[in-house]
This record gives C-alpha cells, sequence and structure tokens, in this order.
C-alpha cells in the first residue's frame, strides 16, 4: 500500500511537471497578448556575450512566462484565488458589487501634484487663455455604495479640494463631482468593466460645462444612440478576472459636419467622423471615441464656424467628451502631454484659441509625471 | 535561479531529473555538479569563477591537511590559509562596500571611492559550508574527499545553494559516494518541496505585500497596524526561509540526499534561548561547533563566556548583512541571551506559559523591526510608532487592508503550529489521509503555478504591439 501510493505520487508529479515542460516546448507560440496589449517575447537570440552578461537568461525567462501553457487560465486562476482568499484588489483592481470593478484608490503624490498644478499655474500666466479645469473623479469615489467591503477610503474629494485652493484664482474650476454624485443613481456614469465615464457621463460632465459657459446643449434625444455589446476594459484586463461580464458601449452620434485631423506633421490623416468603428471589433472598444490616444488631435466643426476654438490639455477622459464638446466649438485642439513633445505654448502663440480646458482624471493628476512637461 | 520560478519547475528540475535517473550511477556525482554550475551561474555566470576557485581551493586543503597529519604546525598553517582564502572571498564580496562607507565616515579616507561589489549568490551559505569540512579534515572528524567532483557537488549542490540549510561535510560524506535512491525518499521529498513551495509561493509572498503596504502606511497607521504589520514580517521572513529550507530538503531527497531540518515551529518558543534553538539551526549549530566551543565556550568561567557570545552574535549578526543593523540585531539576541542566561532565565520560567510564550514573541518582533529596517531613522520610528498612541490605533486604510488579509493572517498562524503536523501523523494510516495528501500535494503545485504564472501577466492600459 505504502509503496504503491509512493509510486502513484511520484508519477502524478513527475507526470504534471514533465506534461507542462513537453507542452512549453512544443506548443505553437502566440506572438501577441490581447489582454496585455503588448507583444509577448520572442525566443532569445542566443550569443555568447548575451549568456555572459546575463541578459539571454533573463529574455529566456520572460519567453517561458509570457508562453506558458494555459497561461490566461492560470492567470485567472490566481486572480480568482485571491479573490475568494479574501484579497481583493490584489492587482489594483476591487471586484465591487453588480459587476463593477474599480481601481484601487490612488495614493496621491504631494509632491507630483504640486509640481503638476505649478505647471498648469505657470501655463496660464504665461499665455494669459482663460483657462478652465475638470476633474474627473476616480469611479470608486462616486459609487462608493458599489464598492467591496472593506476597500481603502478614496480621497477624490481632498485631492480636488487642494487642487481648488491652489487653483481657482487663476482657473474657472467645472465640479463635476456634486454632479456626478447627484446623478449617479439615475445615469450609469461608469463602465463596470473600465475606468473611463460612460457616454451618458461624460454627457452629464458636458451639460454642467456648457451650463457655466451660458450655453444651449443638444438634448439627449436628438442624438442617435448605437450601443454596442462585449466590451472589455482595462479593469478586466488589469484584474484578469476572466468571469466577469461585458459592457455595452454607447457612440453618440449627432449630424454635425466634423474634420478631424490626427497624426504628426509628416503625416497628418483626415477623417469625418469623431467615431472609429473598427476599434468595435476588439475587445477594449473604448478608442472608438477619436481613435483613443494621439499626441495632437483637431476636430474642426464646419457647421460652427464662428464658435469657440478650445485647447484641451488632457488624458483619455477626453476622448469620450470632446465629440459633445465639438457642438459648440468651430475648433478642439486636443494635446496629450504623454505622446506630445513639443511647447504647448508655442501652439498657443500661432493659434488664436479663445480658451483652454484642462481635463484629467484625478488619479492621472497625481500620478502623471507629464504635466511638468507643460511649456 | 531560484525555486520560486517557472524556469526552475519546468525547464531546470524536470531536465535536471530525467537525466539523472537515466545516466548510469558513476556519471551522477558528475552531472550534478555540471547542473549546479549551471543554476548557479544563471544570469550570472561570473560568479561560477569564485564558486570553482573556492571548490578547487579547499579540495587542495583538505587533502594537504589530511597529508601532514603528524605536523601540527604546518596542519595549522594550512589550515589558517585557507581560512583566509574563503574568508577573504567572502569579506571582500560581502562587506567591501559596508567597510568602505564606514572609512568614508572617518576624516583620512573621505577621499575614497564609494565601492560596491555585486554579491554572489549564496556565498554566504558555501563558504560555511567549505570552512565545516576543512575544519573537520583538521580534527581528524572525517576524511578528506578524494574525488575533485564529489566534493564540487558537495559545495556547489543546488537544492541547498541559495539559503541553505548549511550541510556539514560529515553528515553527508557517505551519501556523496554511495547512495541509494529510493521511491519512497523520492515521495517524501516530493511532499517536503511542495510545501515549501507553498509556504514561500502562497504564504511569504502575501505577507511581504501586506508588510510593504503597512510599511508605507506606518506614521498614519496608527498603533495596531505597527504591530500587525512587523507580525506579518515574521510570518514572511519565516514561511520565506524555512519554505526554502524545506524546498532544499525534499530536492535533496529526490536526488538520495537527506538534509538536517534548519526549522522546528521557532514561533511557539517560551524564551529567546529556546527561539534560537529552532530558529535556522544549522547557522546556530555552526556558530556553535566551528567558533563558540573553539573559542571556550562555557568552560573558562562567566567572563570569558560573555566575551565568547559576545564574538558569536557579533558574528551571527554580521553575518545576515552587511549593515549596522543586522550587527545590532545580533548584539540585541547577545544581551537577551545573557540577561536569560545569567539574570532572569529562572524567573522566567515560573511564569505560566501564556506569558512565557508572550515574553518571546514581543521580543522576537522587536527583533524584526531592528533587522529589517537598514535606515536607523525608519527603525526609530517605527519602534515609537509600536510603543505610542500618537498615530491612533488604527486608520481606515490599514484596518481595510489588514481585513482582506486576516483569512492569510489566520492561515499563516495556525502553520506556524505543530497543529497540522501532530494531525497529520495521527491520521496517516488511514487511507483518506492518503488520498487528502495527494490531492493537496497537486492542488498546492497548481495553485503555485498560477501564482508564477500571474507573476508574469502585465497588461498595458494602451498599446505596446
Amino acid at each position: 500500500m505504502t509503496k504503491k501510493y509512493n509510486i502513484l505520487l511520484t508519477v502524478m508529479f513527475c507526470i504534471f511537471l514533465g506534461s507542462m515542460a513537453l507542452m512549453t516546448a512544443v506548443l505553437p507560440k502566440q506572438s501577441v497578448s490581447v489582454n496585455e496589449k503588448r507583444k509577448l517575447a520572442e525566443f532569445p537570440e542566443f550569443s555568447v556575450k548575451k549568456l555572459l552578461n546575463g541578459k539571454w537568461e533573463t529574455a529566456f525567462e520572460n519567453y517561458i512566462s509570457d508562453h506558458f501553457p494555459a497561461r490566461d487560465a492560470f492567470v485567472a486562476a490566481d486572480s480568482y484565488y485571491n479573490l475568494y482568499t479574501g484579497i481583493n484588489g490584489a492587482k489594483g483592481v476591487y471586484k465591487g458589487k453588480d459587476g463593477y470593478l474599480f481601481n484601487i484608490p490612488v495614493q496621491c503624490d504631494e509632491e507630483k501634484l504640486s509640481a503638476n498644478l505649478n505647471a498648469v499655474l505657470e501655463f496660464i500666466d504665461k499665455t494669459g487663455l482663460k483657462t478652465s479645469i475638470m476633474l474627473v473623479p476616480s469611479a470608486g469615489y462616486i459609487m462608493s455604495d458599489k464598492l467591496p467591503s472593506p476597500h481603502m477610503r478614496y480621497t477624490d474629494e481632498d485631492i480636488r479640494y487642494e487642487i481648488e485652493q491652489t487653483c481657482s484664482d487663476k482657473a474657472e474650476m467645472i465640479d463635476i463631482f456634486s454632479k456626478f454624485k447627484n446623478h449617479k443613481d439615475d445615469v450609469q456614469l461608469y463602465y463596470k468593466t473600465d475606468h473611463h465615464w460612460t457616454s451618458a457621463g461624460a454627457y452629464t460632465a458636458y451639460c454642467l460645462w456648457a451650463e457655466q459657459n451660458g450655453i444651449q446643449v443638444r438634448e439627449k434625444g436628438d442624438y442617435t444612440i448605437k450601443s454596442f455589446d462585449g466590451f472589455y476594459g482595462t479593469l478586466y484586463t488589469k484584474s484578469a478576472l476572466w468571469n466577469e461580464e461585458s459592457d455595452d458601449i454607447e457612440v453618440w452620434e449627432s449630424p454635425i459636419n466634423v474634420t478631424v485631423s490626427l497624426g504628426d506633421d509628416a503625416n497628418i490623416e483626415s477623417y469625418n467622423s469623431m467615431f472609429f468603428e473598427e476599434h468595435l471589433e476588439n475587445a477594449d472598444k473604448y478608442p472608438v471615441f477619436l481613435d483613443g490616444n494621439h499626441g495632437f488631435e483637431r476636430i474642426i466643426n464646419a457647421d460652427n464656424p464662428d464658435g469657440r476654438r478650445v485647447i484641451v490639455i488632457k488624458d483619455s477622459f477626453a476622448h469620450c467628451l470632446v465629440p459633445f464638446l465639438a457642438e459648440n466649438c468651430s475648433v478642439i485642439d486636443m494635446v496629450d502631454l504623454r505622446y506630445y513633445y513639443d511647447s504647448v505654448s508655442e501652439l498657443v502663440k500661432e493659434n488664436n484659441y479663445d480658451e483652454a480646458l484642462i481635463l484629467y482624471g484625478i488619479s492621472n493628476l497625481c500620478e502623471a509625471n507629464d504635466l511638468s512637461t507643460l511649456q | 535561479m531560484y525555486f520560486s520560478s517557472l524556469l526552475f519547475l519546468f525547464v531546470f528540475l524536470p531536465i535536471v531529473l530525467a537525466v539523472y535517473y537515466i545516466i548510469p550511477r558513476k556519471l551522477r556525482n558528475g552531472f550534478l555538479l555540471a547542473a549546479n554550475l549551471v543554476f548557479y551561474g544563471w544570469g550570472e555566470p561570473v560568479f561560477i569563477l569564485i564558486m570553482l576557485v573556492s571548490i578547487v581551493s579547499n579540495y587542495i586543503f583538505g587533502l594537504l591537511i589530511e597529508k601532514c597529519r603528524g605536523n601540527i604546525k604546518c596542519k595549522r598553517v594550512l589550515l589558517i590559509l585557507s581560512l583566509v582564502i574563503s574568508l577573504g572571498l567572502l569579506g571582500v564580496f560581502k562587506y567591501t562596500g559596508f567597510v568602505s562607507d564606514i572609512l568614508r565616515s572617518v576624516p583620512p579616507f573621505a577621499f575614497m571611492p564609494k565601492i560596491r561589489l555585486p554579491l554572489p549568490i549564496g556565498i554566504s551559505f558555501y563558504t560555511f559550508q567549505t570552512i565545516s569540512y576543512v575544519i573537520d579534515v583538521y580534527r581528524g572528524d572525517t576524511k578528506a574527499q578524494r574525488s575533485l567532483v564529489s566534493f564540487g557537488t558537495y559545495v556547489s549542490f543546488f537544492p541547498q545553494l541559495i539559503a541553505g540549510p548549511i550541510v556539514r561535510y560529515a553528515d553527508i560524506a557517505k551519501m556523496l559516494d554511495s547512495r541509494r535512491e529510493t521511491i519512497s525518499q523520492f515521495a517524501k521529498g516530493i511532499k517536503l518541496f511542495t510545501i515549501g513551495l507553498g509556504k514561500k509561493v502562497l504564504i511569504a509572498n502575501q505577507m511581504g505585500v501586506l508588510w510593504n503596504t503597512l510599511r508605507a502606511m506606518t506614521d498614519a497607521g496608527g498603533v495596531l497596524s505597527a504591530w500587525i504589520g512587523i507580525i506579518s514580517f515574521a510570518f514572511q521572513i519565516y514561511f520565506d526561509f524555512s519554505g526554502y529550507s524545506d524546498m532544499a530538503r525534499g530536492l535533496g531527497n529526490m536526488f538520495g540526499f537527506e538534509f538536517m531540518k534548519n526549522f522546528n515551529y521557532p514561533y511557539i518558543s517560551r524564551s529567546i534561548t529556546e527561539f534560537w534553538r529552532r530558529w535556522h539551526i544549522s547557522l546556530s549549530t555552526w556558530f556553535r561547533d566551528y567558533l563558540y566551543i573553539p573559542l571556550g565556550g562555557n568552560r573558562k568561567g562567566i567572563s570569558r563566556t560573555i566575551f565568547n557570545l559576545l564574538v558569536v552574535w557579533f558574528l551571527t549578526g554580521l553575518w545576515h548583512g552587511a549593515n549596522f543593523n543586522f550587527i545590532l540585531w545580533g548584539l540585541y539576541y547577545f544581551v537577551i541571551l545573557i540577561l536569560e542566561k545569567y539574570v532572569f532565565g529562572k524567573y522566567i520560567e515560573r511564569l505560566p506559559g501564556a506569558l512565557r510564550h508572550i515574553y518571546a514573541l514581543v521580543l522576537i518582533l522587536i527583533g524584526w523591526v531592528i533587522f529589517s529596517f537598514e535606515d536607523m531613522g525608519l527603525l526609530i520610528g517605527y519602534l515609537s510608532n509600536m510603543f505610542s498612541l500618537g498615530g491612533g490605533i488604527i486608520s481606515m486604510d490599514a484596518a481595510a487592508v489588514i481585513i482582506s488579509y486576516l483569512p492569510l493572517i489566520i492561515v499563516s498562524a495556525i502553520a506556524s503550529l505543530p497543529l497540522l503536523k501532530n494531525v497529520y501523523y495521527r491520521c496517516y494510516d488511514k487511507k483518506y489521509a492518503r488520498i487528502l495528501e495527494m490531492v493537496s500535494v497537486m492542488l498546492i503545485l497548481l495553485l503555485c503555478t498560477a501564482s508564477l504564472v500571474n507573476q508574469g501577466y502585465n497588461p498595458f492600459l494602451y498599446f505596446r504591439f
């Protein structure tokens, strides 16, 4: 009995190790990980030099790790194991109620925040532009009733207060915090599997912007709203909780005539829609709005030639909002400091903007390094 | 290379096991030696040279010392020479940076550049092994090893190369040259290895995350979070280290070796003296056999005993790392051990058991604070957080984090007790226990694999194609 058992245990162990090793060696390799949005490691080219300085070994380990058999299944197994043993938020994402996923609270880096705010203030002084600031609160702060318990405290309100104290003399604050808190139960403001706001959320913010600027908005009923299912966003891929349900993503189209120009000086391409529906075929559909991240994008509204000329300094939250703003503007230039490397004040000098809008998700403003390049 | 990696589990180990059992017995030590060197040099092949110097020099010294057995003077010179080389290598690679920093703080040497040498992994462990070998040969406790391959296999044996246990040559001399691998030993090895892997991957890594999170909150976390923080570090270091030792013993078994137990439930100790009989046993016994007793031990009067202990504990601290906090940590235990030995040990024995456990645990935890902070300012800051209510009891954030880790904290606490082991031995004969054991082994292996795969899962928010 004992001997049989020992043989059985040994055989099981060897089969497990051996089969995994064999599969690692022979299974066909994928070149791209859709969930991770990156290329997977290639088998490292061997050279004695690389072997001696350890680079080959590191590359080989990455290769093994990237091409492990049933990788997605193992990743999910570990993610759910953590979740069910109590550790919610292991990958920086909480699983909340009603299928909501949330980024855990951002740990605000005070130095970075104040450097970023100083950059903004200097920019306002230097350009003399009328500037408004719109901060998008994190979903976890607004939808606190959907958070798991226990959870860490979301300090968005403290950060917003600090920013207001620093900037309200020089810029107009568009306070969507209270508006969102009031509407969170009647409008789905945020996606469940993505950290961005929904089109309805962005529309709510647009209404507040319009109200504060004395502008008439297009009524919700005047949009053609198309809905697409199967949207799996950033929180879904970050958490690796594959069993979560997908979101619907809505595109709110209005009949205005727009031209969107993307790309750098050498290679500018123009489109006549702000919605890039080819992205709807992917799991991550958020780039449907203005084709995702670009350093510089210009939107010209031919129907409103006397409208405002606005420069938007922004992160990805703007992609969903700007199509609404375009309604009331003649030109909107979007600058993403993560990918825009020229001087923004030069850009302001060359273009005759009426105003600037600084639009950031609050966590980005506390963590990002790029605002300090605003000059 | 580390045991808790996909590379080791699914590339290195299967290949080494397969080849080892296919080739004839007389080639096995040679193959193991080659495998050891690959394991050791993986990522840093240069260090293989240091390893080879260590192997060859001590091999030669062993033979020479045995040869001039009759000539005490010659024997002594050879021993000293070999110690100078072994300790010299250890000293140069491990302590140069530390010593140069101390010198630089003294005006005449302020011109010196900041020196940082890379630390060859495991050098603290295998240096102690080679020293034990040469001293054992010197004392005539063991015969010198004739085969360079066998000796090299012993010094560089990959299971215990990186984190011990420190195996005395005399303990495995027989196994080196004539061992019979058996299926029951192999199965035992699988169980030990799996337990160790689980300790490391499923408990220690998580406790490390908890500790880092709580440490970052330290000033704002409150007194309770400071205590739970250092408890999580205590779990991290114990499960990490003892997990590694278990894996080493398990792997040793798979190749037909038996290593000594390195940890014996240290957190159930009722005094610090007992703690050091249960914690990192192979290191304590090494210091006892090769330093404390040769210095005279406790046979030369109280003041000499105290001096000997001072030397041992100063060096024990220094062995753990090249920094003042490790020395302080060693001296901290020196003071407590002296006090237990000569002042209040006998009173403590009369206390109720619960109080003795609390006494030992509190001192061990304070020890871990000293151990974990290399920066004296942070160290004092953390200690004062543990003993003041200035930061409140516990912050909301710290409470949220601790509650989510509570199940694992409880598991860690239970796994620190011999409870499960006792239950296991009681039911071992039952059939369901076997089935349960096999299921557990496979489940732990799967969970550890999942965790290791997940570590390599790095999604980008934006495209990186």
